[in-house]
């Protein structure tokens, strides 16, 4: 068997070549499919011919479908403004049928991958965790490649490519699993293996009951399984992942492999590069195992109804995972009428600061824990915080305000804030418009470059309501001063995932009256993205979403 | 210079522009150059009344630490651009408080003149914008998409000007209308009354013809989308919401077929039909014509139409297909069926061409800005439509829209030349949100 580098060499894979192209693979059930040859030439003319068909400017046109290939095309950063260049990296990934990649065969499933003992998925995660963790020097060459565009800080990076293993860890799958699917106070990985007995009574239901003739006597058995078995059936998955993590595409695959779940995983444009590093480890450790051979790992530009169409039809999967976007989520909403969907709504978080922050001189400490939980994932993370509302008088809320912008600043330094020219436009547009007269702390970023210069984090004090579509979620925090903490309840509803409240008296006090409105979590500040096995996400035990709950 | 001379000269130049604009009505030739020339001096003129009356103006005039002398337009275009929200810069909690005294302070950091007055015994913000049009400030509203107001406040001279720019805008279309207006009959797909900007195109022509037929027969309160918005809070909001409900909902199909009986009866009494209405509403009476077989208007009668989609984008209908139903309902097409396009925070309208060419007249000095929101000089380019509107004298007409264009240079086909936006006009797009973060849609937070 071929390891991960050789397969890399082999095909010529994920290394950055002439003409910054990077060849892409995809896992097709099993079968790593490698993009074929495409040259510069080719690819500058599809692109100039969408550019001329949608009379969109260069960095507006990010997708070019070949005949026989797509084409990616992403700026390279310039790492020390933040800022995109007018260069670009160009991924090259195969073409796929979008029928090929459908499961039809629920027996040859049931089979070989719903019945495989959970021992052996784990054993399988083990060893795909292991390759990942044992090539570090492509991970790092990888890690370069990835860092030419992406559009977080460094730290984040080598955040996310030192978890790689970590993501796939076979205990944590197994405490996911027994803690999710978990009934009766059984452990759940023995719903997904086999029928667990969970009752030995039943009764006839009223139907039974009222029945009016007599029941003849004939084998004796009919009225036998009064015991009742339960058992946590796999589902065929979609899995259409958002943001520009090369985790999160990671994530969802160590979901469906852990519910021995044939799936097909959507990387997201900005992060295709983990889940084609997952398909170089799969084919490199098992190809043959049942967990690959129904696995693919793919790419398509989201909206392309020739994939779509085929994917949201009824009876295509059992359930659609679909993460993040507005747009996305309202699509996919509207068009996969027919198939369960277990959606990761776009949300937001906020921090609530009680008026001890003040009275105990600690809203400098309540400052820096917000600005950890605003920080989570560069503010794009549904539960990192967005708007921090401040029981206190006009002093304080300043005071407040001005620790956090230097909480921000002091990020800003360790991790540079990619400069996205449309928040920029948005912060201008605020700050010249709807919220003239806020009061505004900035933090600039290449201050004295004219060219370059740029607002990093910003912090605005807004004595009014504030509409979360002119957020940017770029490092801006909406201070709103309020005279009692109660009075920002009204603003909770099921947009709001998380709740961090300082201090903890507090939270105690409010928790049950924010989560009884829509909010999935109430944390200490600070804490927004502490980590568990077993808690819920948006409200949803999601293993147990995932599966299919059967009686017997 | 005293105030009172810039606003003179700058009247003057108003008035000399409106001069040009009469050629470029024509298709006749115009002097390109003098146009600007003409347009920057009011700005410039304009910039220095704004920083001595506008606050809002003068303090982001002083954060880019530019004083009243300023003798470049780029600087301008650069730095002392509003975006159009700035008409929606107050705390939306003050009109549902009906806090209407502090409503006027803010008011007031947009607005180059007093307010003097009592407002706190207000109750309405109906009552709010009549008391206002006592001390002759004429408040134009706009719910736009997000269900806040825009308040745009324009005095008696700009007001003027923006009924006067339009008057010559629409004059190759309308001229013959107004010669013959006893001959008309109005088709307004609009409500009877209302203080909405939109809603002021229709009032105009509701009030100049003998018989006007309204899809609404109902007046629109001025707070009626906040209303909508919120929930209602007593019962007379409540009624107010049933009422809305049943007529645009309930009533909706019986509301087009009675104003296609209307429309049939006027042209029973010989008359013709000028027809005003919003894209969506337009489509769906033609949907309801072609059912009911086409009611053919006679010639001279005028559709004018605009406004985009908005919050009925799912409806959405091209271009072409949307003159093709138009003209298969109504027989109406080229120079009786005329799209325009404005914005209430801009003192001028434009009018499409056969060409699909929104052109500009040279009353305003367009601009394209990229994302970041800066300047991109010149035409040819796609980007954020923003203007310089020498005819805004009571609040700050330095703006930058949320529509997106391309402008476009030239000589067009239609006999036209100058500035022009050349085909589709979309909403400033979304932003793209990169993971779990965000909204579906507006939230108040």
């Amino acid at each position: 068997m071929a390891t991960i580098e050789e397969l890399c060499r082999e095909h010529d894979l994920l290394t950055l070549g002439k003409d910054n192209i990077v060849r892409v693979p995809f896992l097709i059930k099993g079968t790593l499919r490698v993009p074929p040859v495409v040259g510069m030439d080719r690819i500058q003319e599809a692109f100039s011919a969408k550019e001329e068909a949608t009379g969109k400017p260069p960095n507006a046109v990010t997708t070019v479908r070949l005949e026989d290939a797509q084409v990616l095309r992403e700026p390279i950063m310039d790492r020390e403004t933040m800022r995109t260049t007018d260069e670009f990296v160009y991924q090259v990934l195969p073409a796929f049928d979008a029928e090929e990649l459908i499961e039809r065969d629920f027996d040859r499933v049931v089979d070989e991958l719903y019945n495989l003992p959970f021992e052996e998925v784990l054993d399988f995660l083990g060893k795909l965790s292991s390759a990942l963790s044992s090539c570090p020097e492509l991970l790092d060459a990888l890690q370069q490649v990835f860092r030419r565009t992406a559009t977080v800080a460094d730290m984040y990076i080598d955040f996310s490519f030192t978890s790689l293993g970590y993501l796939l860890n076979p205990d944590a799958a197994r405490e996911m699993v027994d803690s999710e699917l978990s009934s009766f106070g059984i452990q759940g990985s023995r719903f997904m293996d086999n029928w667990v007995q969970v009752s030995d009574t039943s009764m006839d239901g009223l139907s039974g009951q009222l029945c009016p003739t007599e029941a003849k006597e004939t084998s004796g058995d009919y009225k036998s399984p009064e015991k009742m078995y339960l058992r946590a059936m796999p589902t065929r998955q979609l899995h259409l992942t958002a943001g520009n993590a090369p985790a999160i595409p990671i994530i969802s695959t160590c979901r469906a492999i852990s519910l021995k779940s044939p799936a097909v995983i959507k990387s997201p444009y900005g992060a295709t590069l983990g889940g084609a590093l997952v398909s170089l480890a799969a084919c490199a450790v098992a190809p043959d195992h049942p967990s690959v051979r129904n696995l693919s790992i793919v790419y398509w530009p989201g909206g392309d109804e020739s994939v779509e169409d085929v994917f949201f039809g009824a009876e295509a999967f059992d359930r659609i995972v679909i993460w993040g976007a507005p747009d996305a989520v309202a699509s996919v909403k509207r068009r996969a009428l027919f198939t369960k969907l277990v959606t990761l709504n776009p949300r937001y978080g906020m921090s609530w600061i009680g008026r001890e922050a003040f009275e105990n001189g600690e809203y400098k400490e309540a400052a820096r824990r917000a600005a950890i939980d605003t920080m989570v994932w560069n503010q794009k993370a549904c539960i990192a915080s967005s708007l921090h509302y401040v029981e206190g008088d006009e002093n304080q809320v300043m005071a407040y305000a001005e620790a956090v912008q230097k909480e921000l600043a002091e990020w800003d330094r360790v991790a540079p804030n990619f400069l996205d020219p449309s928040a920029q436009g948005q912060i201008r547009r605020l700050r010249r418009g709807k919220l003239m007269n806020a009061q505004w702390l900035v933090n600039k970023q290449n201050e004295g470059d004219k060219k370059n210069e740029g607002i990093s984090s910003v912090v605005i004090v807004v004595k009014g309501e504030f509409d979360m579509m002119d957020h940017t979620l770029s490092r801006m925090v909406i201070v709103r001063p309020v005279s009692r903490l109660e009075d920002a309840l009204p603003y909770l509803n099921n947009s709001v995932s998380t709740v961090g409240l300082f201090p903890e008296s507090r939270r105690m006090e409010l928790c049950d009256r924010i989560l009884a409105r829509g909010v999935s979590t109430s944390y200490p500040l600070g804490m927004a993205d502490r980590m568990s096995t077993g808690l819920a996400h948006d409200g949803m035990k999601v293993y147990s979403e995932l599966m299919d709950w059967k009686n017997r | 210079m005293t105030e009172d001379k810039e606003l003179g000269r700058v009247l003057e130049i108003h008035d000399a522009l409106r001069e040009v604009t009469q050629a470029w009505v024509r298709s006749e030739d115009w002097d390109e150059e003098e146009a600007q020339r003409l347009r920057e001096e009011a700005v410039l003129l304009n910039h220095k009344r704004y920083f001595r009356s506008i606050p809002a103006y003068r303090a982001l005039a002083e954060d880019v630490g530019v004083d009243e002398n300023v003798t470049d337009v780029e600087v301008i275009k650069a730095d002392l651009m509003f975006a159009t929200d700035i008409f929606k810069s107050y705390d939306p909690t003050l009109i549902d408080n009906a806090d209407w005294q502090q409503m006027t302070v803010w008011l007031r950091t947009v607005f180059g003149g007093e307010l003097p007055g009592d407002y706190s015994n207000i109750e309405s913000l109906e009552e709010w914008l009549a008391k206002l049009m006592e001390a002759e400030l004429n408040i134009m509203t706009s719910s736009g998409t997000s269900g806040q107001y825009s308040f745009v406040p324009r005095d008696m001279n700009t007001r003027m000007a923006l009924m006067m720019n339009s008057a010559l805008v629409f004059q190759p279309f309308f001229a013959k209308v107004l010669e013959n207006i006893s001959e008309y009959d109005a088709a307004i797909l609009n409500f009877s009354s209302g203080s909405a900007g939109v809603q002021a195109a229709s009032n105009s022509i509701g009030n100049i013809v003998q018989t006007a037929h309204y899809l609404y027969d109902m007046h629109m309160p001025a707070d009626a989308v906040r209303v909508l918005q919120r929930g209602p809070k007593n019962d007379e909001e409540r009624k107010f919401i049933e009422e809305f409900e049943r007529v645009m909902t309930t009533e909706k199909d019986l509301r087009y077929e009675v104003m296609l009986d209307n429309i049939r009866a006027s042209l029973k009494k010989g008359k013709k039909i000028l027809m005003q209405g919003a894209c969506y509403q337009l489509k769906e009476l033609c949907t309801k014509a072609v059912e009911q077989g086409s009611v053919i208007l006679p010639e001279g009668s005028i559709l004018l139409f605009g406004g985009g989609w908005k919050t009925f984008e799912g409806e959405k209908m091209g271009k072409t297909e949307l003159l093709q139903v138009i003209d298969a309902a109504f027989g109406l097409k080229g120079d009786s069926a005329i799209e325009g396009y404005s914005m209430i925070e801009m003192n001028t309208m434009m009018t499409c061409c056969s060409e699909a060419r929104f052109h500009i007249p040279p009353l305003i000095e367009p601009i394209v800005l990229d994302e970041d929101l800066l300047p991109k000089p010149g035409a040819g380019h796609r980007g954020i439509f923003g203007f310089l509107d020498p005819f805004a004298l009571s609040y700050p007409g330095f703006l930058i829209s949320g529509d997106e264009i391309n402008l476009w240079h030239g000589e067009c086909s239609c006999g036209r030349k100058g500035y022009a936006i050349d085909g589709e006009i979309q909403r400033v797009a979304g932003k793209e949100v990169k993971g779990c973060g965000g909204v579906m849609a507006s939230v108040k937070a």
